[in-house]
C-alpha cells in the first residue's frame, strides 16, 4: 500500500510502516488510519515505524508513533522506530520515545 | 531601539493543509538571512507547532484565521508572532507543561508549546478566553562571522 507519505508492507509477522516526506497533522490524519486498518488486518508481533526518510517532523509525528504504540499494545503488538535522523532522535527524546528506537 | 530589517504579515484558514503553508512562508522569510541547517529546521518547527495548535485547540469547532507575522532586526534577532481570535486558553501555565493535552485520544502528545520553548531564545503565550491566543516566539540567528570559523 502506498501513499503520498506511507508505505506499508508486511513480511514474517512484521508489519512496516515507512514514512516520508513531511509528517504535520495534516499528513498524519491518513497515516494513522492506514496503519490502523492494517494493524487488525495483519496482526503482526511487531510494528516498526521506519522514519529515515521523513524531512520534516513536527509533534504531530510524535503523537502518531504515541498513538500507534497505545493502539499495537491493545493488540499485544511490539512496537519499533527504526531509521530516525539525528533530528528525530532529539524530538523522540523529548517526548520520552527514544527508548521505542531499533538497536 | 533595535532597527528593523525587514517584516511579512499574512493571515490564512485554519484548514490544516496551511501548516505546510506557514513552514513554506518562514523559510521564505528566513532564507535570505543566511540561517543554518539546525536554526532553519528549528524555527520551521516552533511556527508549524503554534500554527496547528490554532487549528487543533484554538479554531476546534469551526475555521478561522490566523495570522502569521515574521520580523527581523538589524542584530539578526527574528520576533515571530502567530495569533489567532479562537476560543483562547483558560490556564497558559497549565497548557505549556510538557505532555498536557487536552486531546489525548486524537493522537496528541502535549509536546507543542515544549517544542516551541526548546527551540527559540523565548517564547511568550498572552491568551484570553473567548477571545484568542498570540504566540510570540524570539531567536536571534547565528552570524556570519561565527559561521565560518
Amino acid at each position: 500500500m502506498n501513499e503520498e507519505n506511507l508505505s506499508l508492507s508486511y513480511a514474517e509477522d512484521i508489519l512496516t510502516a515507512t514514512l516520508s516526506g513531511e509528517i504535520d497533522h495534516h499528513s498524519a490524519i491518513a497515516i494513522r488510519t492506514h496503519i490502523d486498518e492494517a494493524l487488525f488486518v495483519k496482526r503482526p508481533k511487531l510494528l516498526v515505524i521506519d522514519i529515515g526518510r521523513v524531512d520534516f517532523m513536527d509533534s504531530s509525528g510524535l503523537g502518531l508513533i504515541m498513538g500507534r504504540l497505545a493502539k499495537a499494545s491493545e493488540l499485544g503488538i511490539r512496537l519499533a522506530v527504526a531509521n530516525p535522523s539525528p533530528r528525530a532522535v532529539k524530538m523522540l527524546k523529548m517526548a520520552g520515545l527514544d527508548r521505542l528506537i531499533q538497536k | 531601539m533595535k532597527k528593523l530589517t525587514n517584516e511579512i504579515k499574512c493571515t490564512f484558514l485554519s484548514k490544516s493543509e496551511n501548516e505546510a503553508l506557514a513552514r513554506s512562508i518562514i523559510s521564505g522569510f528566513l532564507l535570505p538571512l543566511d540561517p543554518d541547517v539546525e536554526e532553519l529546521a528549528d524555527i520551521r518547527c516552533a511556527v508549524s507547532e503554534a500554527v496547528t495548535n490554532c487549528i487543533v485547540h484554538a479554531y476546534r469547532e469551526k475555521v478561522g484565521t490566523i495570522t502569521l507575522i515574521a520580523r527581523c532586526y538589524e542584530d539578526k534577532t527574528l520576533r515571530i508572532i502567530v495569533a489567532d481570535k479562537g476560543c483562547g486558553i483558560e490556564d497558559v501555565a497549565k497548557a505549556r507543561a510538557p505532555l498536557f493535552t487536552t486531546c489525548p485520544d486524537e493522537d496528541r502528545c502535549g509536546m507543542g508549546f515544549s517544542i516551541m520553548e526548546s527551540f527559540s531564545d523565548r517564547l511568550s503565550v498572552y491568551s484570553k478566553p473567548r477571545k484568542g491566543t498570540r504566540v510570540t516566539l524570539t531567536r536571534k540567528l547565528s552570524s556570519s562571522e561565527k559561521k565560518d570559523t
